[in-house]
């Protein structure tokens, strides 16, 4: 029974035979060959970089850059984009609610370039403060970088607000869209941002990639920050003059079979439909929300206006990782500890949550078995 | 470990260590203190030493951690006392040796061979292991 689908999902199985066929039939580096395996190969890669532009509402496949991750297209924002662009006296917009990965790259160029950071904070119930938001914002700041749903409590950040409050004082924004991929319409068309994330080990993709979408008002701005073959115009001794993005970041050869495999999981998520499996999510989320005040000890982290997937709670008196022990004992797989937010924790004042995320092979009765598992693990700690 | 068998360990000797941990106070006026942290998963601990005449006199600890943590740094604190800082080196070198390798010389104290034989507990040796690695560090990098 596996409850820890916001640190990655299981693989569809479309999507490992997609990558064993490219693996054992289709392999041959991409750009380079002249070749038809090579050919077919490069063709493969291109054409999976205009499926995933479609997925998120772009006709202009060159919108897209494949990266490790989230992680990676964070950093390569920090780096690429806005590095170049502070001087001192500037700002940097986050929230304490963030994942480490869409904090300490924005921490990190804060003090190199000695520009300040600015924090949102959270309201009790885990909603961010939107009046802090807005005052965060001004002529100063340089980038909004915000997740679209916390990691930790599920809150469902309420974008088209925020990005609004940021376009109107011509702010570039950045959404760490890790964990709403999947089950909600996203891309900086949709959501009018200029910087989108997202990794393919949380939507039934495989580990190692990932992509960075940015908005073409940008496209010009995104330099290099990786250097070697492939993102080339021309080399000279005195010179290199580099491809456009999203070919610019690309050096070395890439992940092919990934990127292949990531295609399979959004055509995998679009067979279901993304309002399916978000409906499928909401209902789990109400239902486990309803059920788990039943557990005597029991305190469900945040009460945020909207919340999906997402569930951090704890038990009087029992540590998240012995919780997690006893759990997997009865077959139940959940995430215990920090869950890389750390300073949303301490602004929280708690040192660790367990914490509970659904996909859509999770069903209501997977959560009537965590409500057992958890009451006996109560009555026996007691 | 089966079920059960997890549940013995935490009734006979997890838990009983862990609600009532030995010297789990704060102390001003230590000696020096040694900070034991774990990023991943927020336990936090200070240990506090008192130390007279090239010995460690008492070890006090507080903080947050899971109930194993706990237990693991309330045993170490009692083990460690009334050692010179070289003993301290000594058996914190060969506890952590035992967790990580397959044949290990076994420590003397009861209660310690209870924690190594907990070295196949899947995913929380860490959770043993984070004082006894502070101790270690501290010690071996502290000019005694």
């Amino acid at each position: 029974m596996y409850l820890d689908n916001a640190a990655t999902t299981q693989r569809a199985q479309s999507v490992v035979s997609a990558q064993s066929h490219f693996d054992m039939y289709e392999n041959a580096n991409i750009h380079r060959g002249i070749y038809d395996l090579s050919n077919q190969a490069t063709q493969k890669f291109e054409n999976a970089r205009t499926e995933i532009a479609r997925f998120l509402g772009s006709g202009n496949a060159n919108t897209v850059a494949f990266t490790q991750g989230t992680t990676a297209s964070i950093n390569i924002v920090a780096q690429s984009f806005l590095a170049p662009r502070l001087q001192a006296g500037d700002n940097i917009v986050t929230t304490i609610m963030e994942h480490h990965a869409n904090f300490i790259p924005w921490q990190m160029l804060a003090q190199q370039y000695q520009v300040e950071l600015r924090m949102v904070p959270i309201d009790k119930n885990g909603d961010l403060d939107l009046v802090q938001l807005s005052k965060s914002l001004d002529k100063k700041t340089k980038l909004l970088a915000i997740s679209h749903i916390s990691n930790t409590l599920g809150t469902i950040h309420p974008l088209d607000e925020i990005i609004e409050l940021a376009k109107r004082k011509s702010i570039p924004v950045l959404v760490d869209a890790a964990q709403s991929a999947c089950h909600f319409e996203i891309g900086v068309d949709p959501l009018n941002c200029d910087f989108l994330t997202f990794s393919g080990h949380k939507m039934f993709g495989p580990f190692g990639i990932g992509i960075l979408q940015v908005s073409e008002n940008y496209l010009a701005d995104m330099m290099p920050y990786n250097y070697g073959g492939g993102i080339i115009k021309d080399v000279k001794v005195e010179k290199t003059n580099f491809r456009n993005f999203p070919h610019n970041l690309d050096a070395g050869t890439p992940n092919v079979s990934g990127v292949i495999g990531l295609a399979a999981a959004l055509k995998f998520i679009s067979g279901i439909g993304k309002s399916d499996m978000h409906s499928h999510l909401n209902k789990l989320t109400l239902y486990a929300l309803d059920q788990l005040p039943q557990i005597p000890g029991i305190k469900i982290i945040g009460n945020p206006k909207r919340r999906i997937g997402i569930i951090s709670f704890n038990l009087k008196n029992i540590h998240p990782h012995d919780i997690a022990s006893f759990l997997n004992k009865d077959g139940i797989a959940l995430r215990a500890g920090m869950h890389c937010t750390q300073p949303l924790l301490n602004a929280m004042g708690l040192q660790a949550t367990a914490r509970i995320s659904f996909s859509i092979y999770n069903n209501k009765e997977e959560i009537n078995k965590l409500v057992v598992s958890l009451n006996e693990l109560m009555r026996f700690w007691s | 470990m089966t079920k059960q068998e997890l549940q013995q360990l935490f009734k006979n000797e997890i838990l009983p260590e862990n609600d009532n941990p030995y010297h789990f106070q704060e102390s001003q006026r230590a000696s020096f203190t040694v900070e034991a942290n774990n990023s991943m998963c927020g336990d936090k601990y200070t240990l506090y030493f008192n130390a007279s005449e090239g010995h460690i006199t008492s070890v006090y600890f507080y903080g947050f951690g899971c109930a194993l943590s706990k237990a693991s740094i309330s045993i170490m604190c009692k083990s460690m006392e009334h050692l010179t800082p070289k003993n301290i080196t000594t058996l914190s070198d060969q506890f952590i040796f035992a967790m990580d390798q397959e044949h290990s010389t076994e420590i003397a104290d009861k209660k310690i061979q209870m924690l190594q034989q907990m070295k196949y507990f899947d995913g929380r040796v860490d959770c043993i292991k984070l004082g006894w690695e502070a101790v270690k560090n501290h010690f071996e990098n502290a000019d005694l």
